[in-house]
């Protein structure tokens, strides 16, 4: 199953994805792909073709988002908590990441070609290393490219997101690179696995589940929130649509909220800090690419 | 070519206006129904506590231990601090231990005056039972010395991201100092730093405002915890308030698994 493969939608979910479009449409969609597991159960599959059935979804729902114009789309494939499974649900889905790590190097060119940009967030300590390799030689390849974002949150908690970004920002202030006093809301930010993307505007969770499970929790404060009771493998365009359409109804009630935002300043001290430690995480991903490389 | 595509688009927009005016229409329809339907289901504000107690109970089994309320722009008016006086009334009816009103402004905590004296205005029997901001409460042998049977906190941004940020400069200073190994930083440690006074988390968050957010909510403290949003009027009545903690009441934790 291919990561970008032709989108056939029929003309009229075609019209009515145009009408949305004349819209506000959110630039940076964020999305729980729960219930891959209940919609295996429904329909009778192994848990395994549950989650592949989901991903099947995910390639689709990639495809509506870069029609729709959204720039930007962060998935929760992994959550830290999901090690606690069964070892052999654990063991499926690690195989079924490698699976399709593999096929989107295979689809490389094509990845060039649409301007894909794929970066993983998580804590790659936690992912066995010949997927770890596989990842670092994804994002490797597609760094420059930015006509599209797609986030992969893989072994992802916001807990261990915020302890990281802590504890290397207490590195900087041990190593003098800033002084106890620079640490702020802003800086813990800039320190998250999410450094380089603007916050979400839309967060989509499916399976009628009404929680966040530890998913994006800092960068959400003025997301908009959709939950919907259908099961992720069976998300369709009218789903999608539907969460955009609640977006725009959203939107000027979201927009005053953020009216009293500031962007982001930091002192020279602080900016070269977090200069050198977006450097160093880009590097480590570097070097774990070079490594796969060369083996 | 372009002349036409963009008098598409002109086209096209004007139907979404229109789909957007009729969810409006429709949502203004339902609001005015609720309204008049309120009138009169009056019972429903008019109940005694014991009332109150009977009723609740047919339908919860699951009562949160910490209820957080977010009020979002829509929530900062004189007119909703009846409406917390309320909320706090049915919490203490309910037994539930801890309810925290969370505004990112600090709009709650500028009236804790007003709340308090509206509280004690329409359930002046009730004013012991409250403990406001969670004072240590005196024990002695393990027995709680008071009457308290509800915390009340009013939380604001300072308390929420705010709170992360300040643990992590007296964290830096503590570990520059050499009093603590930057390895011995986990999120275990942190939680246990960011312990609000001996809150449990939010089980679950009622949103006030027009659109689900969570308007910047206790990051580390509400990953499991359920949101649901509060209709969009004032004078919330208990059968609203009944729904949702019925709706709730269906939902199951995985952690994870």
């Amino acid at each position: 199953m291919s990561w970008l493969k032709e989108c056939t939608l029929s003309w009229f979910q075609s019209l009515a994805l145009r009408i949305i479009k004349t819209g506000e449409v959110p630039k940076h969609v964020a999305f729980i792909m729960d219930g891959n597991r209940r919609y295996a159960n429904k329909q009778n599959l192994e848990k395994g073709e549950g989650h592949s059935k989901g991903f099947d979804k995910m390639t689709e729902m990639l495809n509506w988002c870069m029609d729709l114009g959204v720039v930007e789309v962060t998935v929760y494939a992994f959550s830290i908590e999901n090690f606690k499974r069964s070892k052999e649900e654990v063991d499926t889905l690690m195989d079924l990441a490698r699976e399709k790590f593999k096929c989107l190097l295979k689809e490389k060119e094509k990845l060039m070609d649409v301007g894909v940009c794929v970066r993983v967030i998580g804590n790659l300590s936690l992912i066995p290393e010949d997927l770890c390799k596989l990842i670092a030689e994804a994002m490797t390849i597609t760094r420059k490219n930015n006509r599209a974002f797609l986030n992969l949150a893989f072994a992802y908690t916001s807990r261990d997101e915020i302890t990281h970004a802590i504890k290397d920002i207490i590195q900087g202030v041990k190593d003098a690179d800033i002084l106890p006093e620079d640490i702020n809301e802003d800086l813990i930010t800039d320190c998250l696995y999410t450094f380089k993307s603007p916050n979400p505007d839309l967060l989509i969770r499916t399976s009628g589940e009404i929680r966040l499970s530890d998913f994006l929790m800092w960068q959400i404060s003025n997301t908009c929130i959709y939950f919907t009771e259908v099961l992720w493998p069976e998300f369709n365009i009218w789903n999608f649509l539907s969460a955009i359409f609640y977006y725009q109804r959203c939107y000027p009630s979201l927009q005053k909220n953020r009216k009293n935002l500031k962007p982001i300043m930091h002192n020279s001290r602080v900016s070269m800090y977090v200069d050198k430690l977006h450097n160093k995480r880009d590097m480590a991903i570097e070097k774990l690419y070079l490594s796969a490389v060369q083996s | 070519m372009r002349t036409c595509i963009s008098s598409m688009d002109a086209f096209l927009y004007t139907l979404l206006v229109v789909a957007h005016f009729i969810c409006k229409l429709y949502d203004a329809i339902c609001e005015a129904y609720n309204a008049v339907c309120r009138r009169y289901t009056e019972p429903w504000y008019a109940s005694t506590t014991e009332e109150l107690d009977t009723l609740l109970r047919t339908n919860t089994k699951k009562i949160p231990r910490h209820l957080v309320i977010i009020l979002g722009r829509l929530g900062l008016c004189d007119e909703f601090v009846l409406d917390c006086v309320r909320i706090i009334e049915w919490s203490i009816t309910l037994d539930i231990p801890y309810i925290s009103f969370f505004d990112r402004y600090g709009f709650l905590k500028k009236n804790k005056f007003n709340l308090k004296i509206e509280f004690g205005r329409k359930r002046p029997d009730l004013i012991e039972c409250i403990t406001w901001d969670s004072h240590p409460m005196a024990r002695q042998n393990g027995i709680i010395e008071n009457n308290s049977k509800i915390n009340v906190s009013l939380l604001s941004d300072i308390d929420s991201k705010g709170k992360i940020a300040t643990l992590a400069q007296s964290l830096a200073k503590i570990v520059s100092s050499g009093n603590l190994d930057l390895e011995k930083i986990t999120a275990e440690l942190i939680t246990e730093e960011l312990e609000i006074k001996g809150m449990p988390d939010p089980d679950l968050a009622l949103i006030y405002d027009y659109s689900c957010s969570t308007h910047g909510v206790l990051p580390w403290h509400t990953r499991t915890t359920e949101f649901l949003m509060l209709p969009l009027y004032v004078n919330i009545s208990m059968k609203d308030f009944t729904c949702l903690l019925g709706r709730y009441n269906k939902c199951v934790q995985r952690h994870g698994k």
